[in-house]
């Protein structure tokens, strides 16, 4: 009787411990500010992603096509200035929106992949960077530190001229966290990454999808190596061009992978604390999270689970 | 009226136009030997019931603007010299 009782004491004891725990879990909110920051800015058919450190270091990796766009959701996020911005490539839908965003936040650093393009929008591009006075920087294998965010750079193969071909592949390191966003590469490059410098891109946490999910892009081979846990697809509603592919979709599904996309959920950001536990907000900028929301966040990121 | 081909996506080709504005083109449209970067000059010759828009492969002015292109990188990479290696930014 006494030691049935004493085990029933145990279990409640356990069980109000296992709830203090998890009430103290849950009402902790998140500091965006504190954290890193990775937001998939909705550009349409194209692409943007936005990088804050916990010490307010900024980059952008493209900017998507429409020219003012980004300089304004730049603005929303309260944007002074921005350290480093990498075009991947010279496609417009990567920096039609970068010519603005340069001029108005004076990046203290620019790189592209070195492979001049002849369209009106690449020579603003450079005109844009000129006249901002940034340091250009060349997309050599290198790694750049932005305070306790670490960029690896994966060059351009340079077998040829092609733009997608010679994206620049960017490798971002925060703690045990590991994102990859490698521009519009093809599979050729993407093969000619994972030959040269494949322990930075195995078993990621996070991964922007290859060329907004084009067929000439990721494969179920590709992302058996990365691994990611999660894949945001930067892509426009009902697209001319048919992305995401269904082949893309089904080597990200291969792996068991989360899918975000911004033509259906609008932006997409990721916000890291330092212990490495990631949360991902869709249709929204990063704000200070309530509680509740926290919540219901983390059981439908358990659910998706099944 | 010129257009440079600015990009090539599945069966289509995304011309630029001298604004900056772009837009998707049938990739069967355009002259067979067409290539990402070309420019192209546009001819319309207008009737009374259809007109005939001819595009043709400008190699000359394609070279003069990847010139000015490239005069332009060169201009960046020697304004400010890359340190090389790896930075703390």
């Amino acid at each position: 009787m006494i030691r049935r009782s004493l085990g029933r004491f145990a279990l409640l004891l356990l069980v109000i411990l296992g709830l203090g725990l998890l009430w103290s879990e849950l009402s902790r909110p998140i500091d965006p500010d504190a954290s890193l920051q990775i937001i998939f800015l909705d550009v349409g058919q194209g692409d943007a992603v936005y990088l804050r450190s916990p010490e307010g270091r900024t980059v952008l990796i493209d900017g998507g096509r429409p020219t003012r766009l980004v300089a304004g959701y730049l603005d929303d996020l309260g944007v002074a200035q921005l350290d480093l911005v990498i075009a991947s490539h010279a496609d417009a839908d990567h920096i039609g929106g970068l010519v603005e965003a340069i001029a108005r936040f004076r990046p203290r650093f620019f790189m592209d992949n070195g492979v001049p393009h002849t369209t009106q929008t690449y020579q603003r591009l450079l005109e844009s960077v000129d006249t901002a006075g940034s340091q250009y920087l060349e997309a050599t294998e290198r790694q750049l530190e932005l305070g306790t965010l670490t960029l690896q750079i994966l060059p351009p193969p340079r077998f040829n001229d092609d733009q997608n071909d010679n994206s620049i592949g960017v490798v971002l390191s925060y703690g045990d966290f590991r994102a990859a966003f490698l521009g519009d590469a093809t599979t050729r490059t993407q093969r000619y990454w994972l030959s040269h410098y494949q322990a930075h891109l195995i078993d990621l946490d996070l991964y922007k999808a290859a060329h907004h999910g084009a067929r000439t892009g990721d494969t179920p081979e590709i992302m058996a190596t990365l691994r990611p846990t999660k894949v945001v697809i930067s892509v426009g509603a009902n697209n001319t061009y048919g992305h995401p592919a269904r082949q893309a979709l089904e080597s990200y599904a291969s792996v068991g992978a989360r899918i975000y996309r911004t033509d259906l959920q609008g932006h997409v950001s990721v916000v890291v604390e330092s212990g490495g536990n990631a949360i991902t907000l869709t249709g929204a900028f990063p704000t200070q999270q309530a509680p509740w929301a926290r919540a219901v966040k983390r059981l439908s990121d358990l659910l998706a689970l099944f | 009226m010129r257009f440079t081909i600015d990009r090539f996506e599945e069966s289509w080709a995304v011309l630029e136009d001298d604004s900056g504005d772009s837009f998707p083109l049938p990739r069967r449209l355009l002259p067979a030997e067409s290539q990402a970067g070309d420019i192209l000059q546009v001819r319309v010759l207008h009737g009374h019931n259809r007109s005939l828009v001819i595009l043709t492969r400008d190699p000359g002015a394609t070279e003069r603007q990847r010139t000015q292109a490239e005069a332009l990188l060169a201009r960046l990479r020697t304004k400010k010299a890359d340190p090389g290696g790896d930075l703390k930014l």
